[in-house]
């Protein structure tokens, strides 16, 4: 089947799981406090990964069961001042994908678009409706890990602090198909380091980790990360080949997020 | 590589392989992208106590530049001109010609043609604007003698090889007919690829029907972006896709089994001997539309063209043209990257058929599905499709399974189940005559069907 790719590589992802973190609840002055913490290292990390155009290449790489699995594409992002978020995405490799585009356009009042090039058929797709649970590209990473927004209805709570990082335990939404995450941010370059996902009867499941940060334009970039699949045994690794930071509205035109942008691009 | 499971007559060849390696580069920049590809093909054919055939042969792909600059985009060159949102049934695809000569077997993706073009293309915001000009213009191509899926099976040209002798009224010129006509027919049977593609270009740009107008096609389009839905249009002066055989009037007998001409018959034959076949490809206005949009859970997608000429066979062979209107629709519901359910239904209408159509209805109206699952990590793909004729009653099934052994390695194995309450044309009488449609035309050609794919 045909890719239905990120809207953000993992940097941009983990920023997502902070999106939007509810308002301290009036009369619980513990946990009040705590909340209030948990939300300013959430304010923290999103300031410092604050990226409004992007345009990155990565490579995807599948192990496991069988021979490695290597996807390789190109990512487009771009984020409007009034919350529109729009990627592209387009695949050169492995050869049976290679030309294969994907828009999504994240509203922030309604649901998603996504668009799909198909070179095999030479024409766009519009799909509609979702499986957030679904993997992405037969990896490791779900679609609702790739997601920028999701995390509106999430609830953080911060868990423990060392004199490195902050562990702060996030509940998803109903819609998500995990109960919760616990991440450990770095107190230095605010980046989260690594993810325990657990699933609704509070096993753990996967592990998000990353294994290699670079400072790019003053932004922290995780360059190397890695999700591993405890269930299956298997681990997917995403590698940042190169990235450019607040590029060029030229570089991510409004034309590129659209059916007819797709195809001039074939 | 297609197996044919039901041997229709003895000298059917019942493995057919096809073998196509695709040689391409593509230079991508910012701003323009070059690309080159050539083809190479390779068919051969077996079949119990027969000889084996096979044929090479070389064509280029689909080669040429885009450039892009500022709201223009230019692109020219040997291309695929793929219009429309359906893939199963579609009505709005009308730049492109599609090679239809393997059939039901031929993949979706290597069913579109690649023709000389150039296209002009103007941003306006959410809008565009474009030219597109075709100098040659597109054609599909469709079997006229040699396989199952053509308009002249091989059972029919057996048939009609052994009944030369005993239509050879005449005692001075029947015996020599019945012997030209014979090895006539046997060349055009045992003719490769190359030739039989050489005998129906050489039939379409010698007819006096196929030289009406120049070759060269224009279309302007226009297209918008919406939220969540877009919107193409496009008219233009182009030949109708689908050419029809047309045999000369005088011969038209022959097809219903009368004799073979007596001396005395032969002078008036003449012009009909020089030109006995004629590719009918008229010129035509067409307008066509399609557009797409999701309506919460549904990607919706819908199609349709008009077209003021399309050439359409007619019993015995004779060609009529009739206006027609085709429209389509195509649903689509994907709860996941593991499933896709798909469906699709068209509607023709000839505004000005004849009667005594051949295999084609004055209103014709069909249905297809596919659904589509992926499992192991999307390395085992499950797919089913059918098609269904509601004007002829007809039906396809081609169920599938394949497996993506590696990224360079993919196997996959299909059937191709069809099914038609009339049974396929055993004689050119028949096939003349025939009142069923396309899918009864041909069969019986159940099939296997296997196929290896390697990309370095």
């Amino acid at each position: 089947m045909l890719p239905r790719a990120s809207s953000s590589a993992v940097g941009l992802l983990l920023v997502a799981l902070f999106a939007a973190a509810p308002p301290a609840h009036p009369g619980a002055a513990h946990a009040a406090e705590a909340a209030l913490r948990a939300e300013d290292v959430i304010a923290q990390a999103r300031a410092a990964q604050r990226v409004d155009r992007s345009v990155q290449t990565v490579e995807m790489t599948l192990e496991g069961k069988g021979p490695p699995r290597v996807r390789a594409f190109e990512l487009r992002v771009r984020r409007d001042a009034d919350g529109l978020v729009r990627s592209w995405t387009r695949f050169s490799a492995p050869a049976d994908v290679a030309g294969t585009q994907l828009v999504i356009v994240d509203h922030p009042s309604r649901a998603d678009e996504q668009l799909l090039y198909l070179p095999a058929l030479q024409r766009t797709n519009r799909i509609a409706g979702k499986a957030r649970s679904g993997a992405f590209m037969g990896s490791d990473f779900a679609f609702e890990d790739l997601e920028i927004s999701g995390a509106e209805a999430a609830k953080h709570t911060l868990q423990s602090e060392s004199a490195a990082a902050w562990v702060i335990e996030t509940v998803p939404g109903p819609d998500s198909s995990y109960g919760r995450l616990v991440v450990t941010v770095d107190k230095g370059d605010k980046l989260p380091r690594k993810v325990l996902f657990h699933d609704k009867a509070g096993a753990h499941i996967k592990t998000l980790t990353v294994a290699e940060v670079k400072l790019q334009d003053g932004v922290p970039v995780p360059v190397v990360s890695v999700m591993e699949d405890h269930r299956k045994s298997t681990r997917t690794r995403l590698t940042v080949k190169s990235v450019r930071l607040q590029v060029p509205e030229s570089d991510v035109p409004d034309e590129l997020f659209t059916a007819a942008g797709m195809e001039r691009r074939r | 590589m297609l197996v044919d499971l039901a041997a229709d007559h003895p000298a059917e060849q019942t493995v057919e392989t096809w073998l196509r390696a695709d040689f391409a580069l593509e230079d991508r920049r910012p701003d323009t992208t070059l690309r080159a590809a050539l083809w190479a093909d390779h068919a051969a054919r077996w079949a119990p106590g027969v000889p084996a055939e096979a044929e090479l042969w070389l064509r280029p792909g689909p080669t040429g530049l885009q450039h892009r600059a500022g709201p223009w985009t230019i692109e020219a060159g040997h291309l695929v001109p793929r219009r429309g949102r359906l893939d199963l049934l579609p009505a709005a695809d009308v730049l492109v010609g599609r090679d239809l000569r393997a059939g039901p077997a031929t993949p979706l993706g290597r069913l579109r043609q690649p023709t000389l073009l150039v296209n002009v293309q103007r941003a306006l915001g959410p809008a565009r604007l474009a030219l597109h000009v075709q100098p040659v213009g597109a054609m599909d191509r469709p079997a006229f003698f040699g396989t199952d899926w053509a308009l002249l099976p091989p059972a029919v040209f057996a048939d009609l090889q052994r009944s030369l002798p005993a239509r050879a009224t005449d005692p001075l010129v029947g015996p020599l007919l019945a012997e030209a006509g014979g090895a006539l027919l046997a060349g055009l049977d045992a003719a490769n690829a190359d030739s039989r593609a050489a005998l129906e270009a050489a039939l379409l740009a010698g007819g006096p029907d196929a030289a009406t107008g120049a070759r060269a096609e224009a279309v302007a389009e226009a297209g918008l972006d919406g939220a969540g839905w877009d919107l193409r249009l496009r008219g233009g002066w182009v030949r109708a896709r689908r050419p029809a055989l047309r045999i000369h009037p005088a011969l038209a007998p022959l097809a219903t089994g009368a004799p073979l001409p007596s001396l005395a018959d032969l002078p008036g034959l003449s012009a009909a001997l020089d030109a006995p076949f004629t590719l009918v490809l008229p010129r035509s206005a067409v307008a066509a539309a399609d557009a797409s949009a999701a309506l919460g859970p549904v990607g919706l997608r819908v199609e349709a063209a008009a077209w003021s000429a399309r050439a359409l066979q007619v019993q015995g062979f004779g060609v009529a043209l009739s206006p027609a209107l085709d429209a389509a629709l195509g649903l689509d519901w994907s709860p996941g990257p593991r499933l896709l359910l798909a469906a699709e239904a068209r509607v023709e209408h000839l505004s000005s058929a004849p009667a005594g159509l051949l295999l084609v209805a004055p209103t014709g109206a069909q249905a297809a599905a596919l659904a589509r699952v992926l499992l192991a990590r999307e390395r085992l793909r499950l797919t089913a499709a059918a098609t269904v004729d509601l004007a002829f009653a007809e039906a396809l099934l081609r169920p599938e399974v394949g497996f993506a052994a590696s990224d360079h390695l993919d196997l996959a194995l299909a059937a191709l189940l069809l099914h038609a309450p009339a049974p396929p044309p055993r004689t050119l009488a028949e096939a003349a005559a025939y009142t069923g449609g396309p899918i009864g035309y041909a069969g019986a050609s159940d099939a296997l069907l296997a196929t290896l794919t390697w990309t370095p």
